[in-house]
């Protein structure tokens, strides 16, 4: 067979383009509009769901995050215990533990302090069990000395817990570990320790980690004449599924308009080539009549659409580049979000929704000019 | 080695339904086409030439019979196959020209390039041009077929029927819809292609005139296809055209 054929048929196709140039805009502004907006509303779901999870991840946890609670009463030194609940949760744990101190709560008696009740500290751990560096910037600080039993903690230990701190360790301030030992003095309960886990899946893991972490520290209970099933407490530190459920819903509602465009789009493009298959009967019976197969009938119907969405999805992109600035200011001013309606990791997306139109649009026109009779259609011409 | 004839129909019938009823379009036609040689096909409205020349033009499969076109049977030929035996061997010049109005004469001469045509694109506009210029169009080659008459849009038919050198070209009712003068002009191009180019010509035909001007008569009597003698036809000199078509229509 001839080389380029393909590339003839195409050349065919565009010059039965300039028959009607009109049409030919029109679809094609029809398909950009289509693109432009299933790209925008794409853009939009993915700020929406980043923006949401993000917020949903500081207020609730994030998905599939469990507070590793050992007992109190265990003997063992912090490190020996975290090496441990690592040997046991090393299966299900997606990210590097994150443990802290739990100190008694204690009672400040100096004002203002006196009047708030009950305080709970942490002590932020490393990976190791040591007490990691405090990081006087990652909270809130108090605005005056806590007085703990007597005690003076200047402001400058203490800071206001993160809201993912709170969510995950349960407590408001964090305290400056230099501090600790002697704040751990204050009470005659002993400080506890907090590990907590994240296996970054949805569905709950609660018994399956609890299991696997008796397993682990049997030694330990036996030790510490400790019932083993009593050895550790594992609970969820996440919450909100329904918050993620709408979340998702968001995205799931966003990514049906986007494709609902499409459709509507890729239906107006099929019923255009409808018409045009109904114009270009006798053409197409022509062209079997001088020789031209059935897949070359069914390649001119395709690149007559091809030709339409690549115009089409090229005007989508120019507009996008063109109106980029604005867009962004939009989602700034609007969303409080970075939009950015083009980017690389669209491009699957964009693919997928031009082989979409395509097939949609296409097929069934291809395959109705591909059952045509050149007989017939030439003797009723 | 004996040369096959270009087209070969043994036996060949075609049955097809009108409404409810099964017409008989041919009758078990047989008959050769010798490479370079003319033809002619006279006979009534509704006497089955338009099914012959379907037949031969490879768009109907008959209905019994062989057809085979340079040795080839296309009975049992692919779809796919029938369409490049039909772009490679034969050329038909249909009887209302079916030209495109958007495109150019050299536009319209240039359209079987497009489905399987060895040339490149310059080499098939010059074939296109030299075509055109053959049969007289040289000056008229950007000019579309609406701006043409009707002896105009015959001559790109005929020039697009030879682009692939086809070794048949099918001319269905060449001259029906031209003026005796054009006709005639027509007639001389359809049959100085046996000699100029090798191609064998059938012409189907009311016109007795254009008919006797081919090697090989033949009429075509309610599906039947039979020879015709030199003696049965109207005298080249005798019977003109108009003479021809009350006797056969």
């Amino acid at each position: 067979m001839y080389r380029w054929r393909w590339l003839r048929l195409l050349c065919l196709a565009a010059q039965n383009t300039a028959r009607s140039k009109l049409k030919f805009v029109l679809l094609a502004t029809l398909v950009a509009v289509g693109a432009l907006v299933f790209l925008s509303v794409n853009e939009l779901a993915r700020a929406s769901e980043d923006n949401l999870s993000e917020a949903i991840d500081a207020d609730l946890g994030t998905a599939g995050t469990y507070r590793v609670t050992p007992s109190s009463g265990l003997e063992a030194d912090r490190s020996g215990l975290l090496e441990a609940i690592q040997a046991g949760i090393s299966t299900y744990a997606n990210e590097s533990l994150q443990a802290a101190l739990t100190l008694p709560p204690l009672q400040p008696d100096c004002p203002p302090y006196e009047q708030i009740g009950e305080v709970h500290l942490v002590v932020i751990l490393d990976q190791s069990g040591e007490f990691a560096t405090f990081d006087r910037g990652a909270g809130v600080r108090t605005e005056a000395d806590l007085c703990l039993a007597g005690m003076v903690i200047p402001q400058s230990a203490i800071r206001t817990a993160s809201p993912r701190e709170k969510v995950l360790f349960g407590t408001s301030f964090v305290l400056d570990p230099a501090y600790a030992r002697a704040a751990g003095l204050t009470s005659a309960v002993p400080a506890g320790l907090v590990v907590i886990v994240k296996t970054g899946k949805v569905e709950d893991q609660t018994d399956a980690i609890r299991e696997s972490l008796i397993a682990s520290l049997t030694d330990f209970a036996l030790r510490s004449g400790i019932p083993k099933e009593g050895v550790v407490v594992v609970s969820r530190a996440d919450s909100g599924e329904a918050v993620r459920a709408a979340s998702s819903g968001i995205k799931l509602v966003y990514s049906l308009i986007g494709w609902g465009v499409l459709l509507v789009s890729g239906l107006g493009l099929l019923v255009a080539e409808l018409i045009v298959l109904r114009d270009r009967t006798w053409f197409f019976g022509l062209t079997r009549a001088l020789g031209a197969r059935r897949q070359d009938v069914a390649w001119l119907v395709l690149c007559d659409i091809a030709l339409v969405l690549v115009v089409g999805f090229g005007l989508a992109v120019l507009l996008a580049l063109a109106t980029e600035g604005a867009v962004s200011q939009f989602g700034e001013a609007a969303f409080q979000v970075d939009l950015q309606i083009l980017q690389p990791s669209m491009l699957p997306g964009l693919l997928a929704a031009f082989l979409s139109m395509l097939c949609l649009a296409g097929g069934y026109p291809a395959w109705r000019a591909t059952r045509l009779d050149p007989l017939e259609v030439l003797e009723r011409r | 080695m004996t040369a096959f004839p270009v087209v070969r129909l043994e036996q060949v019938s075609v049955r097809y339904q009108v409404g409810s009823e099964s017409v008989l379009g041919l009758d078990g036609a047989t008959i050769d086409i010798a490479p370079g040689s003319s033809m002619s096909v006279v006979g009534r409205s509704g006497s089955g030439k338009s099914t012959l020349v379907s037949v031969m033009s490879l768009l109907r499969r008959p209905t019994s019979g062989k057809v085979l076109v340079d040795g080839h049977d296309v009975m049992a030929m692919s779809d796919a196959h029938l369409a490049r035996l039909r772009a490679r061997s034969v050329g038909t010049v249909f009887q209302s020209y079916h030209l495109d109005d958007a495109f150019s004469a050299m536009d319209n001469v240039m359209t079987p390039w497009y489905f399987g045509s060895p040339l490149t694109r310059r080499q098939a506009r010059d074939r296109a041009a030299s075509l055109l210029e053959l049969l007289g169009m040289a000056d008229l080659t950007r000019r579309r077929p609406s701006e043409m008459s009707g002896g105009q849009r015959q001559r790109v038919a005929i020039a697009r029927a030879l682009f692939s050198g086809p070794r048949l070209l099918l001319a269905d009712e060449p001259t029906g819809n031209l003026d005796e003068a054009t006709a005639g002009v027509i007639a001389d191009v359809l049959f100085s292609l046996p000699s100029q180019m090798g191609t064998a010509v059938v012409v189907v035909t009311h016109d007795h005139q254009v008919s006797a001007r081919a090697e090989r008569r033949t009429r075509l009597v309610r599906g039947n296809l039979s020879e015709e003698s030199a003696e049965a036809l109207p005298s080249e000199h005798g019977l003109g055209r108009a003479a021809g078509a009350t006797s056969d229509v």
